[in-house]
């Protein structure tokens, strides 16, 4: 057997593992793009909750007469 | 012997192949996991502030007649200051979290992917060591064999 004929085998082989591969990880970064999406909204509401906090603690003081 | 050099080719593709996205895909993991931990973290603190300013807002507590003294009666984790403190670190962990799923979702290559999960991982830590009672040596837990 010539190196010819045993190096395209392996390189074929090669090929076809390296584009599976990338196959799966196309459709697993497809589901986190979903998720991220969906972390984007939570990261909103995070917001939301931690500005409330401080708004609260603002809104008495309004109600206190100036210092 | 060519046979077997052959196959040790494949394996080697393989595993050169899988190593860098298992690597990334337990990282997400990883990151999926921390996210859960601040966010309840934060609810922790939510809870604990709410309660507190509750108990300190003059409607309750006659005592507070001023800005100074409803600060003091909240004390130094939960007056303005420090509510605003972790308003803005769960600010910059969020940031943190997006650059992390943006990495992952580009297809960057796993340095990459492991210094945006480090930053995140002490972005994580700023927000939990803000929190009383929280202990940001969890993170490291948390991440143990992701980074």
């Amino acid at each position: 057997m010539s190196v010819k004929e045993i190096l395209i085998p392996v390189i074929e082989g090669i090929v076809r593992v390296v584009k599976t591969s990338r196959e799966a990880v196309a459709a697993d970064l497809e589901e986190i793009a979903t998720k991220v999406r969906g972390g984007a909204l939570i990261a909103d509401e995070a917001f939301q909750r931690a500005q409330h906090s401080v708004d609260r603690i603002r809104e008495i003081k309004d109600r206190l007469p100036d210092e | 012997m060519l046979k077997l050099v052959k196959k040790a080719l494949l394996v080697a593709t393989l595993l050169l192949g899988c190593t860098s996205a298992d690597r990334i895909r337990v990282a997400y993991a990883g990151g999926a996991t921390l996210k859960q931990a601040v966010t309840d973290t934060h609810k922790l603190y939510d809870d604990k502030l709410e309660a507190r300013v509750t108990e300190c807002d003059p409607k309750n507590d006659p005592k507070v007649t001023t800005d100074s003294q409803l600060d003091a009666c909240l004390g130094d984790r939960f007056n303005e200051e420090a509510a605003i403190r972790v308003r803005d670190m769960i600010v910059a962990y969020n940031l943190a979290a997006s650059a992390f799923s943006e990495a992952i979702l580009i297809g960057a290559e796993w340095p990459v992917v492991q210094q945006k999960l480090r930053a995140l991982a002490d972005a994580a830590k700023a927000v939990i060591a803000l929190v009383p009672g929280a202990d940001p040596a969890i993170v490291d837990r948390l991440l143990r064999g992701a980074l």
